[in-house]
């Protein structure tokens, strides 16, 4: 056969789009930050790879943080058990045993969270308590929070002003502190991808509104908080829940009226441990400031795969973006709901508001920590 | 509830966007610190905003995408066996690879009627051991992938020679049942260092060669096989960009055809140490031969949790709407149409020279392999292209030995052409 001639053959290009939704020309690092909290994202700011400790012996947690930080980890989440009885976490019922866990690791260089299924507050005490005997200037602490609403029950008879409470204290004490990250307490057999959002939100405004109403203001509240994402099979639910989730929190914040364009950007921390790299891509691009996993698997995405060369990347895509818009006005339609039916402590079923919540001071539980009070009795401070 | 979005906040636009970014670079310069230049010449962005949107139109995809795992016949029983297994995992394809004719009635015990598609992978070229094959299997679904192109640029030598290559190819297609008899094993050119347009040019100028011998008629007996590296994104738009290509060029012989496409992980990339590492690279490559749309997506190792991987992956996106995924997303049209373009233009340059075949035996298609393959040989061994664990972040793996194999260099007898070499850009520092 003779060859044919394919010197006219061309490409033809199109500049419509089958599908239009009326948020894709929101741009990110700036309000709502659907598309991401930063103008430039991971080109500016890698992933933060969480390291998860949580053996019971306050020795063997010590000695596996020490090998893990000449590995590259960064950052650090405690999780720790005030009671032998407790599931899992390092069992810490002193001072001394705090101060075991913390001995000779360079808490200036890392950021540190802190985790239970125990009172937080009683944890958080000992924690300073241990750090200030440590010698360690307060000042340096890059510290972060991680808060279920659970960790706020001391009995049936009343639960504590987390929130306020360390906001509170930070703002004295502690400069570089970073967030507070809510994971959302839901009904039981409730979870899906929008009751999660819709009860982080009913929970985080709340709250809110308790701070306010003690004196605070929107911007000494709003960027300290952040939000602790939980990361399902779906991948692109899960990228299009991220997205949702940043322009739902800007929606609600802007009621506050804030003055910051900081008060409106939403942190969102995957807080699962991850080997998979499905699930950390999921993380990655769904933009997202940090994830629990194997260093190495972040390592080779964030060098090998080019996906943190642009930020957003899934935008545009017909089946994001629309479900992207399902999620956010199904979420708000629920958020309102949960607002109009009493509240997040209402629909929840714990019979907690504000009359039996007493008011705890941080800096009491401290004191009493540094002098070694036993765990119980710190937990009804 | 009009305007739930944009009630409150404004939308921008990319010029807003970039001028954001300059602003908090205070000065440094935007195009050095904030561009992805790429081997293939595309620039990577760091944002894409609709208002600069463009797309070709890539052929429709369904969600029918099989999964496959390779097995390598040494011994029949023992084929038989690890095919068994792995359909018993949920794969629904199996690709058999071979040096010499095998026991037919071996291999295929307890494997017939049972919903699983067969691809076979031969080193070698029987007409008589090719129709016995298509005999027994004449109620399955079945892709022979004979490719004479193929196996004359990856050993430098034809089966035979060039005239009984073709009429043993000619009878295969007269005679034998199953719908797809060729392949266009694009693979080989990942595996020696092509990049990403380079591919897809040569997998489209190497099945001209087969479509101007047989004629337009043979385009829907083709199917195409890459190797898919870990660049994410653009693996994704490799795989569109070839099906609107090739749909493109199969025009021009009046007919309608949708490319069948068989992805693999790339052997270039891979690295001897660290098992996770292993899984975690080959688990991105997975995922983008699903996004991209590829026919069947095959695992190529023998590693248990690349399969478990490859077979969850399944399940999950078997429920979504790739078709949709991909559509409309800026980033990934963007360079599907880049790489669509520049692809096409090699194309026409190697067809305007007279063709792949031409440009084979004249060393040039070696050459700018070879060409692209030493750059990339640099980029790594300057740390400027990273495999983790093996040029940089070493000490965190633990020790493996996941591949021994530094290339597919064999001793083969004198060539009648260079052939193109598979190799891995981390062997070599493997061996200090």
């Amino acid at each position: 056969m003779k060859r044919k001639d394919f010197s006219a053959l061309s490409i033809q290009t199109q500049n419509e789009k089958i599908s239009y939704f009326e948020h894709e020309d929101f741009i990110a690092g700036t309000a709502p930050f659907l598309r991401g909290i930063d103008a430039t994202m991971f080109l500016k700011k890698p992933l933060i790879t969480q390291l998860l400790v949580n053996f019971s012996s306050p020795e063997k947690s010590n000695t596996f943080i020490k090998e893990h930080i000449s590995l590259g980890y960064k950052a650090v989440i405690l999780d720790i058990k005030t009671f032998p009885e407790a599931t899992s976490g390092i069992l810490i019922e002193s001072v001394d045993d705090m101060k075991l866990l913390l001995r000779e690791i360079p808490l200036k260089e890392l950021s540190i969270t802190l985790t239970t299924k125990n009172a937080i507050l009683t944890v958080l005490s000992l924690f300073i308590a241990a750090t200030k005997q440590l010698g360690i200037v307060q000042e340096s602490l890059t510290l972060s929070i991680n808060y279920n609403y659970k960790n706020a029950i001391i009995n049936t008879e009343f639960h504590q002003n987390i929130i306020e409470s360390i906001l509170k204290y930070s703002k004295k004490h502690l400069p570089n502190f970073n967030t507070i990250s809510i994971s959302a307490t839901l009904p039981k057999n409730k979870k899906t991808v929008e009751t999660e959002l819709a009860y982080f939100l009913a929970e985080t405004y709340e709250n809110i509104t308790n701070c306010i109403s003690k004196g605070m203001t929107i911007d000494s509240i709003a960027p300290k908080i952040s939000f602790n994402c939980s990361i399902e099979d779906n991948h692109f639910l899960e990228i299009s829940k991220m997205r949702a989730a940043r322009f739902l929190w800007a929606k609600m914040i802007n009621q506050f009226n804030p003055k910051q364009q900081q008060s409106l950007a939403l942190k969102i921390h995957a807080l699962q441990n991850f080997n998979n790299s499905h699930k950390v891509l999921s993380v990655f691009l769904g933009d997202a400031q940090s994830v629990i996993s194997n260093i190495n698997t972040v390592l080779l995405i964030e060098n090998e795969t080019a996906i943190t060369k642009t930020v957003d990347s899934w935008a545009g895509s017909t089946f994001v973006e629309k479900t992207t818009e399902e999620i956010s006005k199904n979420m708000w339609a629920l958020f309102n709901e949960l607002l109009n039916n009493g509240g997040f402590s209402k629909n929840i079923n714990l019979t907690l508001n504000t009359e039996n919540q007493k008011e705890f001071s941080l800096e009491l539980m401290i004191e009493a920590a540094e002098k070694n009070a036993a765990i119980n009795e710190l937990n009804s401070f | 509830m009009s305007n739930f979005f944009t009630n409150e906040f404004q939308p921008s636009s990319s010029a807003a966007w970039k001028q954001k970014i300059q602003f908090e670079l205070d000065g440094a310069d935007y195009n050095q610190t904030l561009l992805t230049k790429t081997n293939e010449g595309i620039t990577i962005k760091p944002f894409y905003h609709s208002d600069s949107f463009e797309k070709i139109q890539v052929p429709i995809i369904d969600n029918t995408f099989k999964i496959c795992q390779s097995v390598t016949i040494l011994n029949e029983e023992t084929a038989n066996n690890e095919a068994v297994k792995a359909i018993n995992k949920g794969v629904n394809t199996i690709q058999f690879k071979a040096a010499k004719p095998f026991s037919v009635k071996t291999v295929f015990q307890n494997l017939l009627h049972k919903n699983v598609e067969f691809h076979f992978s031969f080193s070698f070229l029987s007409e008589t051991f090719l129709q016995d094959l298509c005999k027994t299997l004449n109620t399955e679904i079945v892709y022979l992938n004979i490719d004479i192109i193929g196996n004359l640029a990856k050993t430098g030598n034809w089966y035979s020679n060039l005239t009984t290559d073709f009429n043993t190819l000619e009878n295969i297609l007269k005679t034998a049942k199953p719908n797809f008899v060729i392949s266009v094993n694009s693979e080989i050119y990942q595996n020696a260092g092509a990049n990403s347009i380079q591919q897809i040019a040569y997998a489209l100028a190497h099945a001209n060669e087969y479509l101007n011998k047989f004629g337009g008629n043979i385009a829907a007996k083709i199917q195409f096989k890459f190797a898919l590296g870990s660049n994410y994104f653009f693996e994704i738009a490799k795989i569109r960009a070839f099906r609107y290509l090739y749909q493109l060029i199969c025009e021009q012989y009046n007919t309608n055809c949708s490319a069948q496409v068989f992805v693999e992980p790339s052997f270039r990339n891979k690295t001897s140490d660290s098992y996770n590492n292993h899984v975690q690279r080959v688990s991105t490559e997975f995922m983008s031969g699903i996004i991209g749309g590829a026919n069947t997506i095959s695992n190529n190792s023998n590693n248990k949790s690349c399969l478990q991987n490859l077979v969850s992956l399944k399940e999950e996106f078997l429920k979504n709407n790739i078709q949709e995924i991909t559509e409309g997303n800026y980033y990934i049209e963007s360079l599907t149409k880049q790489i669509a373009e520049k692809a096409l233009d090699i194309f026409k340059e190697i067809e305007k020279s007279g063709g792949f075949l031409h440009q084979l035996k004249e060393g040039i298609i070696q050459r700018k392999i070879a060409e692209n393959a030493k750059k990339e040989q640099n980029q790594f061994n300057t740390g400027e292209l990273i495999l983790v664990g093996s040029n940089k972040f070493k000490n965190n793996v633990e020790k493996a030995t996941m591949f021994k194999e530094t290339s597919t260099l064999k001793n083969y007898r004198q060539t009648l052409i260079i052939p193109i070499i598979a190799k891995r850009l981390a062997a070599k520092l493997e061996q200090k």
